[in-house]
């Protein structure tokens, strides 16, 4: 009899380390749309930020962090994801804050146009490199579209078993580490792509942001209030048809922004004052800035983040200079590359 | 015991296939042109329009339309976040066509007019009294305001933008929403 339940429970176990196996093999591994490998990489460097980036591609396409820190000595992280929505910047925030607390947090403002769940592969870039824990949860909760579920999540196999005939070499090269893609959460685009069509956005059903939006926002004010963190409002410069920031929109913030003593820096109509130029700072034709455009960003940024927000100059701190000279020859590795 | 492991290996294989028949389930609820979004979201207006003699019709497959329509006085695309599509801006004399292209097919995902050349189906166009849309597409639209009325029909929206009670702008619009 005990014979029998030592086999059995052995058995079990195999199937499972099998099971398990088979699902790191059919897990995406993001190799060629970078962006799914983002928010993963984050355990490695937690902890020992002043300054913490949340939002969607307008943070980890124009922030730089081994820059903000060479120039200004301001030790940062960006913690971006493609179409990162409110409700996820609040708990991919809300967990950060177990392993750190800075001193600002910076919220970019595009993903309030969103109030409700958008599209899984989205959510799958953003909600599978979390770690699991209640913001986990709390985050795959606030996401799934209709069609996704709960399990999925949990057992990723039951949601990609299908890959298992579309396997590439990367999915075994990186089962079982991972491709390290950010510098410190930015993902750097070398490439130039001048914008030519200055062209208005297109129309959208109604303006208003989404009380859903609201709702995830003031949360998120709430666990910076309580934690004694300053919350920051931004938005990037970029500002192209496909990525239009409406003047509607930007009137909602600013009120929002006035009524909670927020500070909010649109930084659209300052592109010029910081020396930005479409025709070589953007990869891709004025939706996203390129390496160029986010670094004169980045400088313009860390003055004012230095000046009026009081981040301080940690470049004489030792050891973390040395973490970051590291992280800083990664990127000019690639940069110069 | 060889029954027990069996019966395991059986039941987790099931548990599998039940995810994807889910999955194949709410893909089917996809495909079906977006006009299951509810009764709420019904809408009588037509979500086409004809130019130069070619139907362009929203969710349509982009290729006929495009080589029907000839050469557009120029193109701009952009790429969707995360590398999951791309849309293509065509540029006409009296309209813009937008595409969205998933990697696999490239569908009308947009149409905006530039001046009243063009006019509905309905037969408003830029120009037009808001009280004439009104008229003409349906006096229960999904949105009004004083700047602007909508009318949608699952993910396809027709928007009217309004300035001093005119038509200052139409543009007809796919957006999806899953929740």
């Amino acid at each position: 009899m005990k014979k029998r339940i030592i086999i059995s429970v052995a058995a079990l176990l195999v199937i499972c380390v099998l099971l398990s196996l088979l699902q790191m093999l059919v897990m995406p591994k993001y190799t060629d749309n970078k962006e799914g490998a983002l928010v993963s990489e984050y355990y490695d460097e937690a902890g020992d930020h002043d300054l913490i980036f949340v939002g969607d591609c307008e943070v980890y396409e124009s922030f730089v962090p081994a820059y903000l820190w060479e120039k200004y000595g301001i030790s940062s992280y960006v913690r971006g994801s493609a179409q990162q929505l409110v409700w996820q910047s609040y708990y991919l925030l809300e967990e950060t804050l177990r392993y750190e607390t800075p001193k600002a947090v910076v919220f970019n403002v595009m993903a309030l146009k969103y109030g409700e769940p958008q599209r899984e592969a989205y959510n799958r870039m953003t909600l599978d490199g979390m770690r699991w824990s209640t913001s986990k949860v709390g985050a795959i909760r606030a996401s799934m579209t209709e069609e996704e579920s709960f399990v999925e999540y949990v057992f990723p196999l039951l949601r990609f078993h299908s890959r298992i005939t579309e396997l590439t070499p990367d999915d075994f090269r990186y089962a079982f580490r991972d491709n390290k893609v950010s510098h410190s959460g930015y993902l750097m685009q070398t490439g130039v792509k001048p914008q030519t069509d200055f062209s208005e956005g297109r129309a959208e059903v109604d303006y208003t942001i989404d009380e859903n939006a609201w709702k995830y926002l003031d949360m998120m004010r709430e666990l910076c209030d309580d934690k004694g963190i300053e919350l920051i409002l931004v938005k990037a410069p970029t500002n192209s048809w496909m990525y239009w920031w409406h003047d509607e929109w930007e009137a909602q913030v600013d009120s929002y922004a006035e009524r909670h003593g927020l500070s909010y820096y649109n930084f659209i109509p300052l592109a010029d004052e910081m020396g930005i130029d479409w025709s070589t700072d953007t990869y891709d034709a004025g939706a996203h800035l390129n390496v160029y455009g986010a670094e004169k960003l980045t400088e313009y940024f860390g003055q004012i983040l230095t000046e009026k927000h009081g981040l301080a100059d940690r470049s004489a701190e030792a050891e973390l200079a040395k973490s970051w000279d590291a992280r800083l020859e990664k990127y000019y590795e690639e940069r110069n590359k | 015991m060889k029954k027990f492991l069996a019966l395991l290996l059986c039941l987790m294989m099931a548990f599998c296939l039940v995810a994807c028949e889910n999955k194949k389930n709410n893909n089917n609820n996809d495909d079906d042109d977006g006009e299951g979004g509810g009764a709420s979201k019904k809408s009588s207006v037509s979500f086409y329009v004809n130019y130069n003699s070619v139907k362009i019709e929203l969710g349509a497959d982009a290729k006929a339309v495009l080589s029907a329509l000839g050469t557009p006085k120029r193109t701009d695309d952009q790429g969707e976040c995360g590398g999951l599509g791309r849309v293509t801006k065509y540029v006409y004399a009296s309209l813009e066509l937008f595409t969205l292209n998933n990697g696999k097919t490239e569908t009308v995902d947009g149409i905006k007019l530039l001046d009243d050349a063009v006019k509905c189906p309905e037969g408003v166009g830029i120009g037009s009294a808001s009280a004439d849309v009104l008229k003409a597409c349906g006096s229960n639209p999904t949105n009004k305001s004083d700047t602007g009325i909508t009318y949608t029909s699952g993910s396809k929206n027709l928007i009217f933008s309004l300035r001093d009670g005119a038509v200052s702008g139409i543009e007809y619009k796919v957006i999806s929403t899953k929740k």
